[in-house]
């Protein structure tokens, strides 16, 4: 198409040569296309450099380019791997006879560019405009000699106004064509902006249009960001500033690299930081932690099960598995501070649906105050923030003077056995409106495995013990305790409970198991290494093992132990990679797992009795010991090799349990 | 997030004469299924032999893979081998067969598997997982396997 001249073209040049700052062009390209205008030299009273954010493009024969040159361009635009680009289409270029000197454009009806693509890359696109019955704008994915490998249309009147590709798993990586094409329309042209990055550009887009930044009417009104991994960048937070001040709340994932490094977006201004708890209410070992960091909710911990139900610490999430016909819906036990983000997102979404204009302030303010949590000694730790969400207090805090009373059971689950406890206190918390009486039904009735005691008067509490004479040995068993209560009406609380009496003891088998005395320091890798070992498999329910003090004076075996300070571990190697106690593996530690103890071996040591337990699932975590659990980056005890150098050693020990 | 690859990979020296005893056609190694949450913790190997044995792996928490595919496989005919890499923080991590080749009766099977990793920066899913690959091999009487990809030396297993 031929450049054509109109008003557009002459106001744009005369804008360029004035900002070329004494007729010099600073882009090494003069904007010709307009008289030139002499500005007398001057004295600077303002200068400075505007900075543009890596990876960001415009396409280059948009409308000013096609204003000032010759031609659109003829050939593809070349484009890094990663990109934000700002583009246009037209599709009529004749003047609209107005005088709105905006009201004609030059003709760009499709652009191409040429884009690195790895197989399953996807790139997508978003218009501007907003009409119901605005053009339809075509994002097409093609090889280099045209061939289309993916297309797709906006639908305005459906009020799709983006579109993706995606390259598909079957081609290769390299370069590719993608087309951005408009049909017929009348002006205005489109603007759209094209994106193909992972990073925090995408991310600041992204969070733009449920903010409203672009689309009249906000399309959300909290933001759950599950996902991390960025350094503090401008940009981000000014997308966050934008949506938070546009009413919007905004809660991120705190990171799952066991650090307290602060993490973007979740360190972000404005944004809610949630760190993850086990079923315990303890940090998880893998969750970020630090000042930055609000408040907690449960993410899960696989290698504990600090509720005792018998089963790892994970949270239900959504999810998928293959089936004979394909994917279908399904849930997954899942960890992560990308699980504990949306219990706080969930809570929050409660609340507003209760009070419509809450927003970040009023929450920032009621988390301060213990409104939303439960709280932690001093206020606030670094592990948890203000505390650990609590769903019915922070409701209970969106009602306006709230007229109702409820019961709260903490912990809220009880689980009992012969081989942990016998007998559990439950506090019953008072929550909501505090003036209305509350009489509990001392009877609750429950099953005769379990005794119930009620302490009716406050702070009101329930202790249950198990009946061990009245359960059917090794039959797990559960139950749901009812209290019943009066207050401003009549509620029940339901207090779950599950008991085991175990007896299997000679049938006990965690499968072959290593003992080790290891390094109480780390070795190059960050290891803690065996010093001596020996491995054995369960006998009537239980592992004998042995040392032997290498003193020098015969050849040493595994099981001989230099004179030195160790920590005794013991545990399964399910997976066969040498090293012990990881997730899914059964791990024991002396004295008691999750909190060992230095063992000084010396010709004096005398220590024939030791007792130790193992198993797959690990301990309560002690509220006495907050500072001993979880292990921030714990990756198990590495065996010690029969040949360290090469390979690792060939094993025939298998995962039998 | 489950993926599952049914194309059957053509190994690498399967053409060779010396191939081990199997038949012309036969497949050194498949990869029968990937997933991002194994439910295994270290990088490592796991060979599956026994109906039991697979079921053990399977009841493993935190896991999501492909039971149905991995059932199908006629354990007396094929063996399992699961590649695993571990425990990682974030999304975004994959292991997928590349070749296999062994260079003749009694040799050690060599596997080669490639592991995708987010790239230093990228916005990643803050969830825990345990990417692996399951691969079936000739349910031969291996003396060793060697797996390269997953560390800076070789996975080693006698089966």
């Amino acid at each position: 198409m031929v450049y054509r001249a109109n008003r557009i073209a002459t106001a744009l040049a005369l804008s360029l040569i004035l900002g070329a700052c004494g007729g010099s062009s600073s882009s090494g390209e003069s904007g010709d296309g307009g008289s030139d205008v002499l500005l007398p030299p001057a004295r600077i009273v303002l200068a400075g450099t505007i900075g543009v954010e890596a990876n960001t493009r415009v396409d280059a024969d948009t409308a000013d380019g096609l204003v000032l040159g010759e031609l659109p361009l003829t050939e593809p635009q070349l484009l890094p791997a990663s990109f934000i680009l700002a583009g246009y289409v037209s599709f009529r270029d004749e003047s609209r006879g107005t005088n709105s000197p905006f009201d004609d454009f030059p003709k760009d009806p499709e652009d191409q560019f040429q884009v690195p693509f790895e197989p399953g890359e996807r790139l997508s696109l978003r218009t501007f405009s907003e009409m119901a019955g605005g053009p339809l704008v075509t994002l097409a994915l093609r090889r280099l000699d045209g061939t289309e490998l993916e297309s797709q249309t906006t639908d305005p009147i459906n009020k799709m106004f983006s579109a993706s590709v995606s390259l598909p798993a079957t081609e290769g990586a390299g370069d590719y064509l993608v087309v951005v094409s408009a049909d017929d329309f009348d002006p205005p042209p489109v603007r759209y902006v094209l994106l193909k990055t992972a990073g925090a550009q995408s991310l600041a887009l992204n969070l733009d249009w449920p903010g409203h930044a672009f689309v009249p009417g906000r399309a959300a009104d909290i933001i759950n960001l599950s996902l991390g991994g960025l350094p503090e960048i401008p940009a981000l937070q000014n997308a966050i500033d934008e949506v938070v001040a546009n009413g919007v709340i905004v809660v991120a994932a705190a990171g799952n690299q066991a650090s307290s490094s602060p993490a973007y977006p979740a360190a972000a201004e404005g944004v809610f930081s949630v760190s993850a708890v086990d079923a315990g209410g303890s940090l998880a070992g893998y969750s970020n932690f630090g000042p930055w960091i609000d408040l907690a909710a449960p993410g899960g911990d696989v290698r504990r099960d600090a509720n005792l139900d018998g089963l790892a610490d994970l949270v239900i999430s959504s999810s998928a598995s293959l089936g004979p016909d394909g994917f279908e819906p399904d849930y997954t036990g899942l960890q992560g501070t990308s699980m504990a983000a949306p219990h706080v997102a969930g809570v929050f979404a409660l609340m507003k649906s209760l009070k419509p204009d809450l927003n970040t302030g009023t929450l920032v303010s009621w988390l301060a105050g213990g409104q939303l949590t439960t709280p932690v000694p001093g206020g606030r730790s670094g592990a948890l923030g203000y505390g650990t969400i609590d769903s019915a207090k922070a409701v209970l805090a969106a009602i306006d003077n709230p007229s109702i009373t409820i019961l709260s059971a903490s912990p809220a689950a009880i689980s009992l056995s012969s081989e942990t406890r016998l007998s559990q206190t439950v506090e019953l918390l008072v929550l909501g409106d505090q003036t209305n009486n509350l009489v509990i039904n001392p009877a609750i009735a429950s099953p005769a495995w379990l005794d119930v005691t009620l302490s009716a008067v406050r702070p009101f509490s329930i202790t249950v013990t198990l009946n061990e004479q009245a359960l059917e040995e090794d039959v797990p068993v559960r139950t749901s305790l009812e209290v019943n209560y009066t207050t401003d009406s009549t509620r029940v609380l339901h207090i779950p409970v599950v008991a085991e009496l175990v007896t299997d003891e000679n049938a006990r088998n965690a499968g072959r198991h290593f003992v080790l005395l290891v390094y109480t320091e780390p070795n190059e890798q960050g290891q803690l290494e065996a010093a001596a070992q020996v491995s054995m498999t369960a006998v009537n329910g239980t592992y004998q093992f042995g040392f032997r003090l290498n003193d020098g004076t015969q050849g040493a075996s595994f099981a001989d132990v230099p004179p030195g300070d160790y920590y005794l571990v013991a545990g399964s190697d399910l997976d066969n990679d040498g090293i012990i106690c990881q997730s899914g593996e059964a791990c024991a530690e002396y004295p008691v797992t999750g909190m060992r103890e230095v063992i000084t071996v010396d010709e004096n040591t005398d220590l024939k009795d030791i007792r130790m337990a193992t198993g797959y699932f690990r301990p309560t975590i002690s509220t006495a010991t907050p500072d001993v659990l979880p292990r921030p980056g714990f990756t198990g005890y590495k065996l010690k090799m029969p040949h360290s150098h090469g390979v690792a050693a060939p094993k025939k020990i298998g995962v039998e349990r | 997030m489950v993926t599952l690859l049914t194309g059957y990979l053509l190994a690498a020296g399967c053409a060779s004469s010396d191939v081990i005893e199997t038949g012309p056609d036969e497949l050194l190694a498949r990869q029968v299924i990937q997933s991002a949450h194994c439910g295994l913790s270290g990088p490592g190997l796991a060979y599956v032999q026994t109906p039991e044995r697979l079921q053990q792996l399977l009841d493993l928490p935190a896991q999501n893979i492909a039971v149905q595919q991995l059932r199908q496989v006629d354990l007396e005919k094929e063996h399992l081998l699961f590649i695993t890499l571990g425990e990682k923080p974030t999304g975004g991590y994959s292991v997928s067969l590349v070749s296999a080749n062994a260079e003749g009766t009694g040799s050690p099977l060599r596997l080669a598997v490639a592991v995708r990793s987010p790239a230093p920066g990228t916005m990643t899913t803050q969830v825990i997982t345990s990417a692996c690959v399951v691969v079936a091999v000739p349910a031969h009487d291996w003396p060793e396997i060697r797996v390269s990809g997953i560390r800076d030396k070789d996975l080693v297993l006698a089966p």
